[in-house]
């Protein structure tokens, strides 16, 4: 026991400290999430608690499931399609496959309501062609619906099923499927005998990141008329004035996550994450020519068509009309600005704080310190944007009453809000929501450095801070570029949060198209969706880069204890 | 050599630890001398390379005692953290920084002051491992026997007391790894620091090592120059890891092991079942010295040596033996067996 105390305090460093700081500010929303819903009660409560909560979680639940269902099977089709078949535009589809990621879910909901509104472009078109003359006469059906909304969300959300299986049957089929087709398997039941149980893990991954970030959202699930939990929360809050009542219904969110990841670990089964890497041959896929070619390629296209190319066309077009209409609207201009400060703002202290956690957990391996510290300091990922914000406005307006108090003893004049609606309010709540992003990048970018050369840099009289300076940082510049590229477009994209914590007047694109799409005034949000849009393509575009193989001059080999 | 006197350069005392309750040490006591290269011998496993952490300070030790020159490093609450232990270490895989030159390799252990004093010493290093026109080569950009030079460099300049190497012949090939034998012992002794080098391969160890120190299991088998451990095994796991040996089963009664190829003594050993172990280069195919008959059943030219498969008289399995390549023997031929008692052991089965 002594020395399990001891031991403690002997690794105990700036290191731990930074940990143990970082960790406090990502578990103060959750407890005080807590603490304020413990303040609720009565009329009100059980208004909530009787008919509020069990309509939107079992709306919630549905949605979930449906757009779980679309992503596992679009996802894992189209990774198969791609992988195992060879066909004219196989190369094109493989990128185009992963262009949705750039459409934000409730940027792909705006643009698809505009696209199918009633005298919308599209059944204006339609109705020509069938020669009806009246919107009245003939009518889509409403997409503000949950079929139409399980559509729309697994449009934009099944790229993350698709990344990750399509990383499975490129890494690790090769010998698996020669080996099967010796024993006798043919194509399908290569398929569903050795690809589907061997990418079981990457889809249960995948699919728990698509469902996560569909709790998480707040724009679509409004525009599409889906009262889900997140909506509930936000309205509770914004219509309501509501805290405590948000914060009980935020907590019954977080157990939903939860139930979520327990599943997600019962579905990987007893094995962990796929490996990412790449055999050293390519899965030999099956040539298939002539039109049975074209059917597979037009297959394959339809879920990219629908999820990044029509949306997309469509909003150049409305944004293209708007700018020849009214030219450059002053207030974007500020709104790119507060977006853009307020995204490099919280990815600088982010990949900051990540390289300080993660190198210091690696720097004393075997410390529960520092490896519990990055654990809770990582939690913010599984906490939904409008669930972290309602807590963080607890959090910041104990915080600016404890000040105002402090002030007016001190026999000063009350002070206003000062964390409460601020720029820093919204820093933070981008870091603790999106350092898990930054954490694991930087894990990653370190565990392809040997521990070899930390221990060697030890040896050679550096302390721990020393080689976090002059051996991982440097190495590191590749990885913490790509870490800040995602955390950037990711803070940029940022709806609910940003919604909910933004300064008074403080606008940001995704602020912007928000409120347009809520006055249901679609067309002035146009320019607003394609800057998100062209923003979100900029990682795609590094993802694609990172599958091709690079020459690397980083030491591979591992310097392992005997 | 050095008066016993002075104190060892490095020094273990009743060293244990573990990994996870799985014993790795198991009471190590050893101590190095200024100057002197020792060898951590043993099969992967053996603990050789956590000890060799533990006196780099890379592992903490459960118990026991670790002292450098003459200050305790590990002991009890004591723990001295790598940087402050002026220990060098060369790595398996040599962890080259990649993103410096061979100069700023060489450079990184003195510390943030690069005088042109530091300079000298780099320079010096780098022309003394042969790298002179590569030091401003990236790792990358060197090759694998390169590569270890200047690992080696990096971790002398600091000038260590005590310089620890993990399977430093490891990653090169037979022919560069002869070479580099000779080198770094030589190199070694020009320094005097004394050297721990960790390895798997007996002739590593009596190429480069003053002493040999034989592991199994997390416990020292026995310590010795490599002549003495070589000439004098004191248990069969030690006499097995230098050579193949051929083990005839045999019964001791009083002091004398009684086999086929004839009767050997057996000092030390109590009456009762026993291996009557003899190196297959002990062998002599003479038919007039003969001790006993045999026939050769195979034989296979090796190059500087022939191995001969012979099914010997009364012996019910048939044994090998080495001999010289220019020797002609052919399947079938009757040879007369003589053996050199120097190479042959007698251990309790």
């Amino acid at each position: 026991m002594r020395r399990l105390l001891g031991s403690a305090i002997a690794a105990f460093d700036g290191f731990a400290l930074a940990g143990l700081a970082v960790a406090a500010v990502a578990l103060a929303p959750i407890v005080a999430l807590a603490l304020i819903a413990a303040h609720g009660g009565g009329e009100v409560w059980r208004h909530l608690f009787t008919s509020v909560v069990p309509a939107a979680t079992l709306e919630t639940g549905l949605l979930a499931l449906g757009v779980g269902g679309f992503v596992v099977a679009v996802g894992t089709a189209s990774a198969w399609l791609v992988a195992a078949h060879d066909f004219p535009g196989r190369r094109l589809l493989e990128v185009a496959l992963l262009l949705p990621l750039a459409f934000p879910v409730y940027v792909l909901a705006y643009s698809w309501l505009d696209l199918l509104h009633p005298i919308g472009p599209l059944q204006t078109a339609l109705r020509s062609l069938l020669g009806y003359a009246r919107p009245a006469d003939f009518r889509l059906p409403d997409p503000r619906s949950l079929p139409g909304a399980v559509l729309i969300f697994g449009l934009a959300l099944y790229p993350y099923v698709y990344v990750a299986v399509r990383t499975v049957f490129l890494a690790q089929m090769t010998t698996l499927t020669e080996a099967a087709r010796m024993l006798g398997a043919n194509g399908a039941s290569v398929f569903f005998r050795v690809a589907l149980p061997l990418a079981r893990p990457a889809i249960a991954a995948g699919a728990a990141l698509a469902i996560m970030e569909t709790l998480n959202d707040v724009g679509a699930a409004e525009f599409l008329s889906i009262n889900t939990l997140t909506a509930a929360v936000y309205s509770t809050w914004v219509n309501r004035g509501d805290l405590p009542g948000a914060a009980q219904i935020a907590l019954a969110m977080l157990a939903f996550v939860l139930s979520l990841l327990v599943v997600e670990k019962w579905a990987r089964g007893d094995r962990s994450y796929a490996v990412i890497g790449r055999a050293s041959r390519p899965l030999a896929p099956r040539r298939i020519d002539g039109l049975a070619g074209l059917g597979l390629f037009a297959l394959g296209a339809l879920p990219a068509l629908l999820g990044f190319v029509v949306p997309a066309a469509h909003l150049v077009r409305q944004a293209s009309t708007r700018l020849a209409f009214a030219g450059m609207p002053q207030e974007i201009l500020v709104e790119i600005g507060n977006t853009l400060v307020a995204a490099a703002l919280a990815t600088v202290v982010a990949v900051g704080l990540g390289l300080v956690l993660v190198g210091g957990r690696r720097l004393h391996p075997g410390s529960r310190l520092h490896r519990g510290a990055l654990r809770v300091a990582t939690l913010g990922y599984a906490v939904p944007g409008t669930v972290l914000a309602i807590g963080l406005l607890v959090v910041f307006g104990g915080l600016d009453g404890v000040i105002r108090e402090a002030v007016v003893a001190l026999g000063g004049r009350p002070t206003g809000l000062l964390f409460s609606a601020s720029l820093t309010a919204l820093v933070v709540a981008y870091v603790v929501r999106f350092f898990r992003l930054s954490a694991s990048k930087i894990e990653t970018g370190l565990e392809r450095l040997s521990p070899s050369l930390d221990q060697s840099a030890r040896t050679l009289g550096r302390t721990p801070f020393g080689v976090l300076r002059e051996i991982h940082l440097p190495l590191l510049r590749p990885a913490l570029a790509g870490a800040a590229l995602l955390l950037f477009v990711d803070c940029m994209k940022e709806l609910p949060a940003t919604l909910l914590l933004r300064p008074l007047g403080f606008e940001t694109l995704a602020t912007h198209l928000y409120g347009e799409a809520a006055r249901g005034t679609y067309e002035n949000g146009a320019l607003a969706a394609l800057l998100i849009v062209a923003f979100g393509l900029l990682p795609i575009v590094v993802l694609t880069r990172l599958g091709r193989p690079a020459p690397s001059r980083e030491a591979t080999a591992e310097g392992a204890p005997a | 050599m050095t008066p016993p006197l002075a104190p060892p350069a490095l020094a273990f005392a009743d060293v244990r630890h573990d990994y996870r309750g799985k014993t790795a040490l198991d009471g190590i006591s050893l101590a190095v001398r200024p100057g002197e290269i020792v060898a951590l011998l043993g099969p992967s496993g053996c603990g050789k390379t956590t000890l060799l952490r533990i006196a780099a300070g890379l592992e903490r030790p459960r118990a026991g005692r670790v002292s450098v020159a003459d200050r305790v490093v590990a002991e009890g609450d004591v723990f001295v953290p790598p940087e402050k232990r002026g220990v060098g270490l060369m790595f398996q895989d040599y962890a080259l920084f990649p993103h410096l030159d061979v100069a700023a390799n060489v450079a990184f252990g003195l510390g943030r002051r690069p005088g042109p004093l530091a300079g000298a010493i780099v320079a010096d290093l780098i022309g003394r491992v042969g790298l002179a026109d590569r030091a401003r080569a990236y790792p990358h950009m060197l090759s694998g026997g390169e590569q270890q030079r200047v690992a080696l460099a990096r971790a002398m300049a600091p000038r260590p007391s005590v310089l620890l190497m993990d399977e430093p012949f490891s990653n090169l090939d037979q022919r560069l790894r002869r070479g580099m034998r000779a080198e770094l012992a030589a190199l070694l002794k020009l320094t005097g620091a004394a050297a721990v080098l960790v390895t798997h391969d007996p002739d590593d160890a009596m190429a480069v090592a003053d002493r040999i120190a034989l592991m199994r299991t997390g416990r020292l088998v026995q310590v010795g120059t490599p002549e003495e451990i070589f000439r004098a095994p004191v248990d069969l796991f030690a006499a097995r890891f230098f050579t193949d040996l051929e083990e005839i089963p045999a019964t001791v009664t009083a002091g004398r092991a009684e086999t086929p190829l004839g009767a050997f003594a057996a000092r030390g050993v109590r009456d009762g079942p026993a291996l009557v172990c003899i190196r297959r280069d002990a062998f002599d195919l003479d038919p007039d010295v003969a001790e006993c008959a045999a026939r050769v059943v195979a034989t296979r030219f090796l190059g500087e040596h022939r191995s001969v498969r012979l099914a010997v008289d009364g012996l019910d399995r048939s044994i090998e033996a080495i001999v010289d390549a220019r020797r002609e023997i052919a399947t079938g031929d009757r040879v007369g067996l003589s053996l050199d008692r120097s190479e042959v052991f007698v251990f309790p089965a």
